[in-house]
């Protein structure tokens, strides 16, 4: 794995940004315990989760963040891949990438970036969605599957996973299809395993990185149009709110 | 240039204990980590003399094995009968890397273990790029005339080697040495992508270095060649390379390396897949040359590297069935 930092840099530890205490997180261990009462009914996405959990889940604050893509910026340079894998190793999380671009032939690209790449198009990137329901928390047997209650992000404490892989069956968004790194092919959910640590591992925004996402700010596509050399109302990978609106719209 | 200390190992053991300080290189011919040095890319420590460990320059044949130490001089490797005629593409390399100075100080452990070659990784003065711990590729929206048009990710970069092509058409081994003793790793996984690191090339460690180059009974004395386009007849990169090795007509088995197009040498197994079974006829060749550049996927200014990669292979293929 590469090193991030030169030895004796201090490590990023795993604490949502606002300081607080791990055990500050909303998981379904602190919330069941808690005793909050069921409200309403909520739509069952993954059909696996029962009336009380699809309840608790439904009164989660949104994430105030979601990595968005448009794939008519995204060249398939794998950037975002690659430095996900790094930065989360050299904080000691699991590499595997938690961002994927997926090779999808019919997508073109924005004139803009055509202009440089012509070569480069049929790239989409995809990650978690952070669902503003989010189906993976209910069944997590432990405090690994964790809510930042000050941002609302949704991400694995993966010194607390078990590996358990009911995030997994829950999750409601997947991979299919083949990868532009090594055109691997994918059938996955975006909640994934990675065997070399045990344990599940999504995107979990970067959680305790000063400076948010990495993919966001490394992607060379964002660096040209923040740049001003691509012309672009919007970034090929960008944060946005985690609205039920947002989710339909994203990939 | 900054203070460093320049130390002599005096055998394999004694080299990896000094490379395990921090920021300890290796020194063998310096044609690389010298300029490295100067233009501070590596912050460099120490430096461990390789030159001063005795019986690491041989070139000789082994258990039906081309065996070559990790200091035989580049010049002594293209001038070695035994080489010219049981691993012609590791000869034809070597002799067509750099010039003759640097032919004359350059090893082969050296010429397998250089850092790349990109402008801007190599431009002290421009803030870091991935490959320099920074956070930036400016190869992807810059000039990309020498950068890879397959697997790239993160880091365009390629693989500056010759030997390296050639030894990946020929399926060698490369031994390298570390705390723990000695291990064998497959020409295949001895060069990594970025996508594993984007920091390192090699599999090499910190701490270990490279003692020898195998070449297989198998690849020993069948037909192979490497061919080199660069604008000058000496002294450049390669801005394309191929090595091929072949073994029977119809064809047995063959592997085709191709160089400068990718981080890594870049196998082109599409085209491997197709020759065999086949004769190397002009038009099987010329099938075999279009397919090797098949999933390429050049950036702004390298978009010719496809066809010149595909003209490397054809002349490469005709060299051989004639």
């Amino acid at each position: 794995m590469p090193e991030m930092n030169e030895p004796g840099t201090p490590q990023d530890v795993l604490e949502p940004q606002s300081g607080a205490q791990a055990t500050d997180s909303l998981s379904r261990r602190r919330l069941v315990v808690g005793g909050l009462a069921a409200v309403g009914a909520a739509a069952v996405a993954a059909g696996t989760l029962g009336r009380a959990a699809t309840a608790v889940a439904a009164q989660q604050p949104l994430s105030d963040r979601v990595v968005v893509a448009d794939p008519t910026l995204c060249v398939g340079c794998l950037a975002c891949e690659v430095n996900c894998s790094a930065w989360h190793a050299s904080v000691g999380r699991s590499a595997l990438p938690r961002i994927r671009i997926l090779s999808t032939p019919d997508v073109k690209l924005r004139a803009a970036v055509a202009a440089y790449l012509p070569a480069r198009a049929g790239n989409t990137p995809a990650t978690c969605r952070q669902c503003a329901t989010p189906w993976c928390l209910p069944n997590c047997p432990t405090t690994g599957l964790r809510i930042d209650p000050r941002t609302g992000n949704r991400y694995i404490s993966e010194d607390d996973c078990i590996a358990c892989g009911k995030c997994e069956v829950d999750c409601p968004v997947e991979w299919q299809g083949t990868l532009v790194h090594k055109a691997q092919v994918i059938s996955s959910k975006r909640v994934v395993y990675d065997p070399a640590e045990n344990v599940y591992n999504k995107c979990d925004l970067c959680i305790g990185r000063e400076g948010g996402p990495i993919c966001v700010e490394r992607c060379p596509v964002n660096l040209a149009i923040r740049a001003g050399y691509i012309k672009s109302d919007n970034l090929c990978l960008d944060l946005k709110r985690s609205t039920e609106e947002q989710w339909k719209r994203l990939v | 240039m900054k203070r460093f200390e320049h130390t002599n190992a005096t055998s394999v053991q004694e080299a990896v204990k000094l490379l395990s300080a921090q920021n300890a290189r290796a020194l063998a011919g310096g044609t690389d980590l010298l300029g490295i040095m100067k233009d501070e890319l590596l912050p460099t420590d120490r430096v461990v003399n390789l030159k001063t460990i005795p019986g690491l320059d041989y070139i000789k044949e082994e258990s039906g094995e081309l065996r070559i130490g990790a200091l035989a001089r580049l010049a002594d490797i293209a001038a070695s009968a035994l080489v010219g005629q049981k691993a012609p593409a590791l000869a034809q390399a070597a002799l067509l890397v750099a010039s003759p100075q640097l032919r004359t100080m350059g090893t082969l452990g050296g010429n397998l273990a250089q850092k790349v070659r990109c402008w801007y990784y190599r431009d002290p003065d421009r803030a870091d790029c991935y490959k320099r711990n920074g956070s930036v590729c400016y190869a992807v929206f810059g000039l990309s005339d020498l950068h890879a048009i397959f697997d790239g990710a993160a880091c365009f970069a390629v693989q500056p080697s010759d030997t390296a092509i050639a030894l990946s058409a020929l399926g060698a081994s490369i031994v390298v040495a570390g705390p723990d003793g000695q291990r064998v790793v497959g020409v295949d996984s001895f060069f990594i992508g970025p996508d594993v690191d984007y920091m390192r090339e090699t599999a090499l460690k910190r701490d270990e270095l490279i003692v020898e180059v195998r070449i297989p009974a198998s690849a020993v004395g069948q037909k192979s060649v490497f061919l080199k386009a660069a604008p000058r007849k000496s002294i450049d990169f390669a801005r394309g390379s191929v090595a091929v090795l072949v073994i029977g007509s119809p064809v047995q088995s063959v592997r085709i390396s191709l160089g400068a197009v990718a981080p890594t040498p870049k196998r082109a197994t599409e085209a491997e897949t197709f020759l065999t079974g086949k004769k190397l006829q002009a038009d099987v060749i010329g099938q075999a040359a279009t397919l090797s550049t098949s999933g390429a996927k050049p950036l702004a200014s390298n978009g010719y590297k496809v066809q010149l990669t595909q003209g490397l292979v054809r002349q490469a293929l005709t060299r051989l069935a004639g």
